[in-house]
């Protein structure tokens, strides 16, 4: 009987089809239903101490996920953070740990296959899965806990009401704990002082046509003194750097989905006037070669550059993370210009992210996760966490200025994710300022972060969104963020017109729903804020 | 006497046939009993997870538990404002990859069979196939040092030989040929190795015949090698069109910059960026069946036509 | 034999050795390349300094790569996974390969049509992943093994070499002789398919060194993953993002220049074992392999 191949398929799909019945049975590690954790303590299990520590009497035992920080050659059981922590608390983890990418895809199986972790940790569990899965109950709501066992987080959240705000959901709940971190600046502008003397500027420019001069003036003047002009007046890093360092010079500063919130009003950035005025601006530096012509080649030389010594200014934390230490003391940053439309922005992001921590449903003690992860936002967990034990990983000098202390043969990157746990993805807690360093890169950061006048601004706060507005959100998103970036690169290179297809970009955007975008944030951004 | 016996009747035939058949060649069977078990348990049972690209999967939900919603998911990904373009640039890579891949590669592994110096073609079989292991993430960093368009070693090149350098890095017109080129560069090697395999078990005595019947080098190719891998090529041929819309993330997405995504915009980096805030496991689900089908389709079509002009097809 | 070239034959042949010389240089000058520039730094790389030689000669790579512990651990155990694998993987298809080449065996579009569709339709990673747990094989030797076992456009292509180099006339001589399938199989058909499982042998060690996806979704020990996951952490290049406090600016710096400096040395320690394995391979493809059996 010579059976057709194709019938044989069909029959095989059909088949298949039908294998549909088959159960979706999986094996859970929960307890039915959601635990009620305030009554879970209450039940007195003797061995938990509602405050001091330890935290248990009997060591207990508990599944941690986690990222890890890939500099480390260390596992966590070998941190010293992890190691202090279970001396004191008698909490033991059981760790699995991931690099970032792989974490999520394992978050995600591991939740849908139901055998999630009692507690994520620096998890960077992103906004739209922390609100599904708190909503489904895979992620408990903390607040409850945190009342009643989590004093210092408490006080954080009830004192300032933005970090509060930035984590807990509009129905009130809170499913991760934040990383609290009260500097906000991601990155500064930072020219080359020296050169700038040189070329008769005292003082730094403080809005763009005096920025232009002296770049003009880097230019043409050979302040490197080589005999050539192979100075770059500005280095951008590409599309990216043109976001975070250049639009503020106009006033404007793209947040979430390239959106910005003033006086409760939320604008989609790129279509905005501010940012057609700094596209011409953009371009005609590019022409004169004011910005760097490679910008949007490749996005590794900015310490090749660097190295060279023809970096007039540029964006980075710190002018060490692009210039060899010999010239960083040559830049200083460039404080935040004034712009056109009188307003002041910056880059900067929230002060508190969430995503650091979470309690599962899993999870049988989650009293004492609580009481665990507390500590961490404490002065003294925060010292642990980031800098180690005094003695032992830092040390006062008798200026009182404290400094790493690196054995021999080690170096402060491995050194640091051996002994600390803050490095790396958003880690729970609270960013602790020890003061005075003798590293005077530290030391100038914390001052120009002080010195700024861009703190307090924050363009997109953080929101929930409901599953539609998710997926429209993202569905938007994908397309208008690939237009975004092809228009904007096109113009600055010159490749497209910028007065005559101005009208076109704008059109296209709003076809692809830049105006939809800005109605869904500010439909949760009103019931959030207002 | 007309004897109604069981041996008349043909449903008696038919057992009677299987039984044959099962006594006969119980040890065939025996042998592919384990592929068939294996595929069972990892293939097939897990099959019922098709059903996630009609659905809205909430992981707490489970797959059963999770809402119907049909063909939103891929009403969604036709409807974006891309997708000509998406569909375009993905169907221009992978067809551009297979007309130059799959000839060359076979070019490629007659010219080293041609080869007598035994260290020569050992040389150059190893050093073909060493680029095949290359990370994606290295390859494409090479190409940016190698193509950048002042400090690259190739417009370096140029430039010494008179030519204006070129932007290649931030050309979308030159991604196309950057990808393609670079994947070949990186696989033939490897791919030319089953190849080499077949045309080594072609009978020299083919070969001696037709020199001895006065045929030169290329005739030989031509009327001897060629057929003799002509199975092979066929099935490797039907075989590749079963993944050609399946264009990879990782090259592409690293190769992407803002001037080039004219051309660089494809299935999976789209995808990708769909679903970078979270929680889209049945578009991303929906987007793969889609493309599963169309390569089905595609394979399908592909071994008709091969059955129609060879005798070689995949069934 | 004396064999006469003729005139034309003497054009090809030094169009086939120039065209394979300027190809060799193609190949071997990027791998050059990665030779040099795993003792150089990386701005002088990226500064397009490094050309015919190092630049900035640094053994700072390789020390580091020497001290990095994952390195030598994922080495270990995609080192077991990939005999261990590799030597399931060969049992299984073969022996799929041969029934499937028998025009006689009955259910050969059964089984094809079987193999085939599961190439297209794949229930995902999570049905997938709930299965191997029932079965308890979670982080174990067995998950990297099993469910990778089956390769079906592995054994097509065995199939249709098993199609092309054993005539029937073979295997009906072998029939008269009294002979079972299963001792055909081991006695004649394998010995002449030495090519074959060479080829495959390669796929198959290759396919285990580099997988990474497998090891990412069903291991959760860290001593138990294999290299390519602890290559994927310390090449990492993740993308900065708004939230990210200047700890994690400065973390991920140094992470990036670690990263850039190691990453062309890593590539060579990681490859070498697959390179070793070639020559061992090569040896199988020799001409003249059949010419016994015919006249047998």
């Amino acid at each position: 009987m010579r059976v057709r191949f194709t019938a044989m398929i069909t029959c095989m799909v059909l088949l298949t089809c039908l294998l549909t019945a088959c159960g979706d049975s999986s094996t859970s590690n929960e307890s039915d239903g959601v635990l009620d954790p305030v009554n879970q303590a209450s039940e007195g299990n003797g061995n938990f101490n509602v405050t001091g520590y330890p935290i248990v009497n009997e060591p207990v035992k508990m599944r941690m996920m986690a990222i890890i920080n890939p500099a480390a050659n260390s596992e966590f059981e070998d941190n010293l953070f992890f190691q202090t922590m279970e001396e004191m608390t008698n909490v033991q983890w059981i760790f699995e740990t991931y690099e970032a990418a792989a974490f999520e895809e394992k978050k995600n199986l591991l939740i849908a296959s139901k055998s999630y972790p009692d507690v994520f940790f620096k998890a960077g569990i992103n906004r739209a899965d922390e609100y599904n899965f708190g909503k489904q109950g895979i992620l408990l709501d903390h607040l409850p806990l945190a009342e009643q066992y989590a004093p210092n987080l408490m006080a954080y959240l009830d004192s300032h009401p933005e970090f509060r705000n930035a984590v807990v959901t509009p129905e009130g709940n809170l499913y991760t704990l934040p990383s609290i971190d009260k500097d906000t600046i991601i990155g500064f502008n930072i020219y080359n002082k020296t050169w700038a003397e040189k070329e008769g500027i005292s003082k730094a420019p403080t809005d763009v046509d005096a920025l232009e001069e002296m770049l003009i003036a880097f230019r043409d003047g050979d302040p490197n003194n080589n005999g050539q002009q192979d100075e770059i007046p500005y280095f951008l890093n590409g599309e990216w750097h043109f976001r975070s360092s250049f639009l503020s010079f106009f006033g404007i500063y793209p947040g979430d989905y390239q959106l910005m919130v003033w006086d409760d009003k939320t604008m989609y950035v790129p279509t905005t006037d501010e940012y057609r005025q700094a596209l011409i601006t953009a371009r005609r530096w590019f022409t004169e070669r004011l910005i760097d012509n490679d910008m949007f080649v490749n996005e590794n030389m900015q310490t090749v550059k660097g190295s060279e010594g023809i970096l007039g200014m540029f964006y980075d934390w710190h002018s060490t993370g692009t210039v060899p230490e010999e010239m960083a003391k040559d830049y200083d940053i460039l404080p935040v210009l004034k712009a056109a439309n009188g307003r002041t922005t910056w880059s900067s992001r929230n002060p508190a992210a969430s995503g650091a921590f979470a309690i599962t449903s899993a999870c049988e003690y989650p009293e004492v996760a609580m009481r665990w992860v507390d500590y961490m936002y404490s002065e003294e967990g925060s010292i642990l966490a980031d800098y180690g034990i005094e003695g032992i990983s830092y040390q006062f000098n008798d200026k009182n200025e404290w400094e790493w202390v690196i054995p021999e043969g080690e170096e402060l990157i491995t050194m640091r994710a051996k002994n600390t746990i803050r490095p790396g993805k958003g880690c729970p807690g609270i960013v602790w300022n020890l003061g005075p360093t003798t590293d005077w890169i530290t030391n100038e950061v914390n001052e120009w972060e002080q010195a700024n006048a861009y703190a307090g601004f924050i363009p997109t706060p953080k929101l929930f969104y409901s599953d539609e507005d998710t997926k429209a959100i993202n569905t938007i998103n994908a397309d208008l963020d690939a237009y975004r970036k092809e228009m904007t690169a096109k113009f600055i290179t010159g490749e497209v017109e910028i007065d005559a297809e101005w009208e076109n970009y704008i059109a296209t955007s709003k076809q692809i729903g830049c105006d939809k975008l800005v109605s869904i944030y500010q439909k949760n951004y009103d019931a959030m804020y207002k | 006497m007309i004897k109604i016996g069981k041996s008349n009747d043909i449903s008696h035939r038919f057992a009677k046939v299987i039984k044959n058949e099962a006594t006969r060649n119980y040890d065939l069977y025996l042998m592919i009993l384990p592929a068939l078990i294996l595929l069972g348990i990892f293939a097939y049972a897990p099959m019922y997870g098709v059903q996630i690209a009609f659905k809205d999967f909430m992981p707490a939900n489970g797959i059963l538990g999770s809402e119907w919603v049909g063909l939103e998911h891929f009403l969604r990904f036709f409807s974006s404002f891309n997708f000509v373009r998406i569909m375009r640039n993905t169907i221009v890579l992978s067809l551009y990859s297979l007309i130059v891949n799959f000839p060359l590669t076979i070019v490629f592994a007659i010219m080293i069979n041609e080869v007598r110096a035994k260290w020569f073609k050992k040389t150059i079989q190893m050093v073909s196939y060493a680029p095949y292991f290359i990370s994606t993430v290295v390859l494409v960093g090479m190409i940016q040092v190698f193509f950048h368009q002042r400090t690259g070693l190739v417009n370096i090149l140029l430039m010494k030989l008179g030519f204006e350098p070129a932007t290649y890095l931030t050309s979308a017109t030159a991604f196309p040929h950057l990808y393609i080129w670079s994947g070949l560069w990186q696989g033939i090697g490897y791919s030319a190795v089953i190849y080499i395999a077949a045309l080594s078990g072609i009978d020299p005595q083919l070969h001696e015949a037709a020199i001895i019947d006065g045929a030169g080098k290329l005739h030989r190719i031509w009327y001897v090698d060629l057929p003799g891998i002509m199975p092979t090529a066929t099935i490797m041929l039907i075989l590749n069109m079963g993944h050609i819309l399946n264009v990879g993330f990782e090259k592409v997405y690293l190769m992407q910059n803002p001037l080039n995504l004219e051309t660089s915009q494809i299935i999976s980096t789209h995808v990708y960026e769909v679903g970078i805030q979270g929680m889209e496991y049945s578009f991303s689900a929906a987007i793969g069946l889609f493309q599963s089908i169309a390569n089905l389709i595609l394979l399908i079509g592909v071994n008709t036509l091969c059955k129609k002009l060879s005798e070689t097809s995949l069934f | 034999m004396k064999i006469h070239e003729t005139h034309e034959d003497r054009i090809v042949n030094t169009i086939f050795y120039i065209l394979l010389a300027v190809l060799t240089l193609i190949f071997t000058y990027p791998l050059w390349f990665i030779i040099i520039a795993s003792v150089s730094s990386p701005d002088a790389i990226w500064g397009g300094n490094v050309v015919l030689l190092p630049s900035h000669i640094t053994l700072l790579g390789y020390k580091k790569i020497f001290v990095e512990s994952r390195i030598w651990i994922g080495y270990r155990n995609s080192l077991i996974y990939m005999v261990v694998g590799t030597l399931v993987n060969l049992a299984v298809t073969v022996a799929a390969a041969y029934p499937l080449s028998r025009r006689d065996f009955k259910a050969r579009n059964f089984c094809m049509a079987y193999f085939v569709i599961t190439m297209f339709f794949s229930g995902g990673m999570i049905p997938t992943y709930l299965i191997i747990q029932k079965l308890g094989i979670i982080d174990t030797l067995w998950v990297m093994v099993l469910p990778g076992a089956v390769n079906v456009t592995n054994i097509i292509i065995t199939r249709t070499f098993f199609q092309n180099t054993i005539p029937t006339e073979l295997h009906e001589a072998g029939m008269l002789d009294g002979c079972t399938n299963f001792r055909f199989f081991l006695r004649v058909v394998l010995p002449l398919s030495s090519a074959i499982i060479a080829v495959m042998t390669l796929f198959f060690a290759v396919g285990h060194w580099n997988s990474y996806f497998n090891a990412l979704l069903y291991l959760n020990s860290r001593d138990r993953m294999p290299l390519q996951m602890f290559l994927r952490e310390i090449l990492t290049k993740s993308q900065i993002s708004n939230s990210m406090s200047t700890a994690d600016m400065i973390v991920m710096g140094e992470q990036y220049k670690l990263s850039e400096t190691i990453k062309y040395g890593v590539i060579i320690v990681a490859c070498l074992p697959v390179m070793i394995m070639f020559p061992f391979i090569q040896k199988h493809f020799v001409k003249g392999v059949m010419i016994g059996s015919l006249k047998g």
